[in-house]
C-alpha cells in the first residue's frame, strides 16, 4: 500500500492537478473568509466551511477523475496487478493519497480561524468549528471514495469527472425529496420491490447463477409481501424514511448545526468503505470478464 | 517452472483460449509464436495473474496463481505487450517504484536499480522522463522493470517490438544471458525472432496450440527444396523452355526482369524432388550464368499450413 500511496502522492504534485485542487480550494475558502468573517464579521468559522461544502462538488472530481481511469488507459494497471501486492493495497493507497491532498487544504485553512482569534480577537465557539471541520473531512472521505469508484468504471478521465459532478449534484438536489414523496404504504411496497429487483439484477450480473438469483429474489420478495400483510402500518411513509436516512447533506447539515453524533460519523465512514469496496470489486471483476 | 494446465478463456461467446496446456522447465527459454490475435497475450496475462482463466490452472514453481497470487507473483517478472510505464516519472523513479512494488528491501534498492538499468542498457537515460524516451528505450525500461526483484520466471510479451536491428541483437543476447538462471517464456509473431534464442517453440493459432517442437525440427519439416527462385543471365524463352524440360520440374515461370539481360524465374518441382543440381548442369552446359538461386523462405504461415495440414491428414 505504501508504494502506491507514495507514487500517487507524487503524481498529484508532478501534474498541475494537485496544485490546481489546493489552489482552487484555498482561493475560494479565502474569498468566503473575507466575505463572512471580515466583511460581515461573523465570529463563527463554520459559516465559511458551510459555504464551501457546495464547492466540494466541483473540486473533488479534480482529485479523483484520473485516479483509476488513467491507469487503465495507459495500461499501467498491469504492473500494479501483476506485482505481489494485494488489490486492497492499490485501492487504499490511492484513496489515502487523495485524502491527504484534501487534508492539506483543510490543514492550511486552519490558519483562518486562528487568525480570527489571535489577530482580530474574535470569539468563536471552538466546538462548532471543530464539528464543522470533522463534518467537512468526513464529507470529503465519502466523496473521494464515490469519485474513485466512478473513475474505476471508465478509461476516460473526462467522463469520470463529468459523471462524478453529475452524481454529486444529483445527491445534493435530491436532498429534500424525502419530504415530498408519497407516504402511501402501497407506494412504499412497490418501491421496495423495485429496489429488490434492481439489487437482484446486480447480483445476477456478478454471480451469473440464474437459479440461485431467482430463489434469493423470490424469497426476499415473498418475505417483504408477508411482512406487508402482517404489519402494514410499518410501510406508511417508509420511502421517505429510507430516503431521509440515506441523505448525505441532511446529516452533514446536522453536524454543522452543532449536533455531533457518532451515528453520523459511522454513516459517513460506512459510505466511504462501501464505495471503496465497490472500487475493489470493479478491479477484481475486470479480470474475470 | 511454469505449468499451464487446460487453460480456457471465454469472452462472452468468443473463445479466446481453448484448452491450452504446456510446461516451461527450469532454465528453459520457450518461444510463444502465433499471429496477432492468436491468444499469446491473453495466455501471458493469465499466467501473470492480470486476467483470470475461465477454466484451467497455472502453476509457477508449483504455486497456483489464483490460490496464492502474492506468492506466485513474487516469482514472475512481466513485460506486457505495451510496457506499463508512468510517463511522468524519470527512469530511475520508475524503477524505484517497481522496487517498492516488488518488496525489494530499502538497503539493496540502489544496487538493484543500478543492476537492472545496466542489464537493460538504460543506464544512460536514468535521469530522463520516460515521456521523452524513444520507443526502443521505453521497451527496455519495461524490460528493466521486469527484472526487478530477480524473479526466477520472466514472461516477455514481444520484447523486441519497436527496437532497431542493433538493439534487437542486444536484447537477444540479454535474454540468452538471463536464461542461465531464469525460466523464460517470450512471445513473438516473427519466426526468425524466436528461432535464434529459444530452446523450444509453442505455436498457437486461434487460441489453440498447433505445434510444440524445437525450432530445428519445425523448420526442417517445411524446408521447401522443391520451390526455387532464380536469376539467370541469358535469353528468356530458351531458359524457360529448357528449365521446364528438366526431369522433375513441374513448372517454370517468369517473375520479372530485374537486371538487364537476365530473367528471374520461379521453379516448381514435384514434392521432395531436389532439382538444384540438374538446373545447374543445364545452365552450365548452355553457358547461362546463375546469378542467384534460393529456396523459398520459411515463414510462420508455411509452418501453420504444415502443422495444420498434418493435423487434418491425421484425422
Amino acid at each position: 500500500m505504501k508504494a502506491v500511496f507514495l507514487k500517487e502522492l507524487k503524481t498529484y504534485f508532478k501534474n498541475p492537478l494537485g496544485y490546481v485542487f489546493i489552489g482552487m480550494m484555498l482561493a475560494i475558502m479565502g474569498f468566503y473568509y473575507v466575505f463572512y468573517t471580515i466583511y460581515y464579521q461573523y465570529a463563527d468559522y463554520y459559516h465559511v466551511l458551510n459555504a464551501c461544502s457546495s464547492l466540494i462538488l466541483f473540486v473533488v472530481p479534480v482529485l479523483t477523475m484520473r485516479i483509476m481511469s488513467e491507469e487503465r488507459k495507459n495500461k499501467t494497471d498491469q504492473i500494479l496487478l501483476t506485482s505481489p501486492i494485494h488489490t486492497w493495497g492499490i485501492v487504499l493507497g490511492k484513496f489515502f493519497a487523495a485524502l491527504l491532498v484534501f487534508s492539506i487544504v483543510l490543514a492550511v485553512s486552519l490558519l483562518q480561524p486562528l487568525v480570527t482569534v489571535t489577530v482580530f480577537k474574535g470569539e468563536m465557539t471552538a466546538g462548532m468549528t471543530a464539528g464543522g471541520y470533522i463534518a467537512f473531512f468526513l464529507l470529503g472521505c465519502a466523496f473521494i471514495s464515490i469519485g474513485m469508484f466512478i473513475s474505476s468504471l471508465t478509461e476516460n478521465q473526462l467522463i469520470a469527472a463529468v459523471v462524478t459532478i453529475a452524481v454529486f449534484t444529483f445527491l445534493m438536489l435530491t436532498e429534500g425529496v424525502y419530504s415530498i414523496v408519497s407516504t402511501s404504504r402501497y407506494v412504499s411496497l412497490a418501491v421496495l420491490l423495485v429496489v429488490l429487483a434492481i439489487v437482484m439484477f446486480l447480483v445476477y450480473h456478478s454471480i451469473h447463477e440464474a437459479v440461485l438469483t431467482a430463489i434469493i429474489g423470490i424469497v426476499c420478495a415473498v418475505a417483504t409481501v408477508v411482512v406487508f400483510f402482517i404489519h402494514p402500518q410499518g410501510f406508511d411513509g417508509l420511502t421517505g424514511k429510507i430516503l431521509k436516512s440515506l441523505s448525505i447533506f441532511e446529516r452533514y447539515a446536522d453536524m454543522f448545526s452543532g449536533s455531533f453524533s457518532f451515528s453520523h460519523v459511522i454513516f459517513f465512514l460506512s459510505l466511504t468503505a462501501f464505495f471503496l469496496f465497490l472500487t475493489y470489486q470493479v478491479i477484481e471483476r475486470r479480470r474475470w470478464n | 517452472m511454469i505449468e499451464v494446465n487446460h487453460l480456457t478463456k471465454r469472452y462472452g461467446d468468443h473463445l479466446a483460449l481453448d484448452d491450452i496446456s504446456f510446461t516451461v522447465g527450469d532454465g528453459e527459454i520457450v518461444g510463444f509464436l502465433g499471429p496477432n490475435g492468436a491468444g499469446k497475450s491473453t495466455t501471458m496475462n493469465i499466467i501473470t495473474g492480470y486476467l483470470s482463466s475461465t477454466e484451467g490452472q497455472v502453476l509457477i514453481d508449483g504455486i497456483d496463481v489464483l490460490e496464492q497470487p502474492l506468492e506466485a507473483k513474487k516469482r514472475i517478472g512481466y513485460l506486457p505487450e505495451i510496457p506499463p510505464l508512468y510517463t511522468d516519472m524519470t527512469v530511475e523513479e520508475y524503477i524505484d517504484f517497481a522496487c517498492d512494488l516488488k518488496h525489494v528491501p530499502a538497503a539493496s534498492k540502489k544496487d538493484t536499480i543500478e543492476q537492472v538499468c545496466k542489464l537493460a542498457r538504460v543506464a544512460d537515460v536514468r535521469k530522463r522522463l520516460i515521456r521523452n524516451l524513444s520507443k526502443g528505450y521505453r521497451q527496455r525500461v519495461g524490460l528493466a522493470q521486469a527484472m526487478v526483484g530477480d524473479p526466477g520466471t520472466l514472461i516477455l510479451d514481444e520484447p523486441t517490438v519497436g527496437l532497431d536491428p542493433k538493439q534487437i541483437i542486444e536484447v537477444r543476447d540479454l535474454i540468452k544471458n538471463l536464461s542461465k538462471n531464469h525460466t523464460i517464456l517470450l512471445s513473438s509473431h516473427i519466426l526468425q525472432e524466436v528461432q535464434a534464442v529459444c530452446d523450444r517453440l509453442i505455436i498457437i493459432n486461434h487460441g489453440r496450440i498447433v505445434a510444440v517442437d524445437t525450432p530445428e525440427n519445425l523448420s526442417k519439416n517445411v524446408l521447401q527444396i522443391n520451390k526455387l527462385e532464380m536469376r539467370i543471365r541469358g535469353p528468356k524463352n530458351e531458359i524457360l523452355t529448357g528449365l521446364e524440360a528438366i526431369d522433375g520440374v513441374e513448372s517454370a515461370e517468369l517473375i520479372r526482369v530485374r537486371e538487364e539481360g537476365s530473367v528471374d524465374v520461379r521453379l516448381e518441382a514435384g514434392e521432395n524432388v531436389d532439382v538444384r543440381e540438374a538446373v545447374f548442369d543445364f545452365c552450365s552446359t548452355n553457358n547461362y550464368p546463375i546469378l542467384m538461386m534460393k529456396t523459398n523462405e520459411i515463414n510462420l504461415e508455411d509452418i501453420f499450413l504444415q502443422v495444420t495440414g498434418e493435423r487434418e491428414a491425421k484425422r
